[in-house]
């Protein structure tokens, strides 16, 4: 399947890339949406392949980026409109979402994006329990009951007082 | 953890709050270890308070920027009396560090190597010492140099109380011999008064209260306030810092000198604190109760004094009239 960004189908001028995600899926992209990404662009400097196979981006969060990246390469789009694009495509996401999307934008080199998604996840994380944060991230806890205890002994200013949230 | 990293965590971490990454720290040991870096801690610092980034603080060997964090977010709370430390200090030890905050961002920055203006005579360091601790303490902040407009509010159509009462301020001492700071700021204005001169010229309070035990005054509270006199220059959206005050006061509203109150400041590194902004008001609604309070009790007991000066003049003066009258 070859899906066509958003952007409408492509001028046979522009030169394009196709993304093939983990899961088999393939993605059109144009070229300068494409080397907004710096691992990509590496990628295209190095071969003349015009195929990626990307083997440990989804479906779900390539189609999120590719998004993105095509709204960024639009000459079009004055920097207010990209800025509230950015705004509106991380609100509303779930963590879990944000998580992959900050993975992927990792390993691509999307620098502006992976900062617009880190932000995002922190504004989540403000005043959340430890017990939150174990869920969302996987985190075993290692400690023992004792070193815990002293641990939030050692940074008691960090917990006086607050009202922690747990969703 | 498996599917972040650990740069990317602490990438993220570096964006919250020093509260929620200390917190964050007791999750596993692992990431314990990591968010014990002291980059992640300068850049907390820095994205709090910009003066830091513009001055090397003379850290210890135990403190670093964590626990400069520590000590200078929470605000002081009027709870109970720290313990007595006795140490000679002069008004040389300590910096401040002052940073103005419109909705978040930062609009006004700036650092002060002591709390003493050591002028063109610094040569007789001496007699500006003598001066300073017999003379009532006032440290201020603004010189023609800095008395800059800063850049603020770009919505006009807000009402400038309103600016104003968006404003936020933070003042933090770092002692430089003890390697430690404290927040002498409320953050929020306590008081908004509008000022008589001019149209949009407003006067915002801030400060804190400090539990003393010994003897620096008669009083077991000192307070800081922190007077910011500004004008709103609502077309341009900028605000004009006229003057900007550190004096310490007495329960009973006199001013305190300049050794009285390097001790206070002293004891302010002490002092209990808290995140909780709730807990710092409720202590300084209880300190305004009590100086209240303290008004009504010297105005009886001046008005009794006065009543038994009245009827000693009237008594001397019935005296005087009995004996003249005897005499004659």
């Amino acid at each position: 399947m070859v899906t066509t960004d958003e952007k409408g189908p492509l001028t046979a001028k522009k030169k394009s890339v196709i993304i093939r995600s983990c899961d088999g899926d393939e993605f059109l992209v144009s070229e300068s949406a494409a080397v907004l990404s710096t691992s990509l662009k590496k990628i295209l400097e190095e071969k003349e392949d015009r195929l990626i196979h990307l083997s440990d981006i989804d479906n779900k969060t390539l189609a999120m980026v590719i998004a993105y990246l095509s709204t960024h390469a639009d000459d079009g789009l004055s920097d207010d409109l990209k800025r509230s694009f950015d705004q509106e495509f991380v609100s509303g996401k779930e963590f879990d979402v944000l998580k992959y999307l900050v993975l992927a934008t990792d390993t691509l080199q999307v620098t502006c994006l992976c900062y617009t998604v880190a932000k995002k996840m922190a504004d989540i994380m403000k005043n959340k329990l430890v017990e939150w944060v174990r869920r969302e991230f996987d985190i075993q806890n290692d400690y023992t009951p004792e070193a815990e205890a002293e641990i939030r002994r050692l940074d008691a200013w960090a917990w006086d007082d607050r009202q922690l949230e747990d969703d | 953890m498996d599917q972040l990293h650990r740069d990317l965590i602490i990438d993220i971490m570096s964006r919250l709050d020093g509260c929620t990454v200390a917190a964050t720290a007791s999750t596993c040991i692992d990431l314990r270890d990591a968010v014990e870096d002291e980059i992640l801690w300068r850049k907390l610092c820095n994205d709090t308070w910009p003066s830091t980034s513009k001055t090397q603080l003379p850290f210890h060997k135990t403190g670093g920027f964590k626990s400069f964090y520590a000590d200078a977010f929470p605000l002081i709370v009027n709870r109970g009396v720290s313990k007595t430390i006795h140490t000679s200090s002069s008004p040389w030890d300590f910096i401040s560090l002052i940073d103005i905050y419109y909705k978040g961002h930062c609009i006004f920055s700036k650092v002060m190597d002591a709390i003493i203006e050591e002028g063109i005579y610094a040569s007789c360091r001496h007699n500006i010492l003598k001066r300073f601790f017999n003379y009532p303490f006032k440290l201020n902040l603004l010189d023609n140099l800095t008395n800059l407009p800063s850049t603020a509010f770009s919505d006009y159509e807000e009402r400038g109380y309103k600016i104003v009462g968006d404003l936020r301020l933070s003042w933090i001492v770092f002692d430089r011999r003890k390697g430690k700071a404290v927040n002498i700021s409320s953050w929020k204005p306590r008081t908004v008064h509008k000022c008589n001169s001019s149209e949009e010229g407003y006067i915002i309070c801030f400060g804190c209260i400090v539990p003393i035990e010994d003897g620096v005054t008669t009083h077991r509270l000192a307070e800081c306030v922190i007077t910011a006199k500004c004008e709103l220059m609502i077309k341009q959206g900028c605000i004009r810092w006229e003057e900007i005050t550190l004096v310490i006061k007495d329960m009973d509203g006199s001013h305190l000198n300049g050794e009285q109150s390097v001790r206070v400041m002293k004891r302010a590194l002490n002092c209990s604190r808290s995140v909780n902004h709730d807990a710092v008001e409720l202590g300084y609604q209880q300190f305004c109760k009590q100086k209240i309070q303290l008004k009504l009790k010297d105005e009886k007991e001046e008005s009794l004094a006065n009543l038994f000066c009245a009827t000693i003049a009237i008594a001397t003066l019935l005296g005087i009239c009995y004996a003249c009258a005897t005499l004659l």
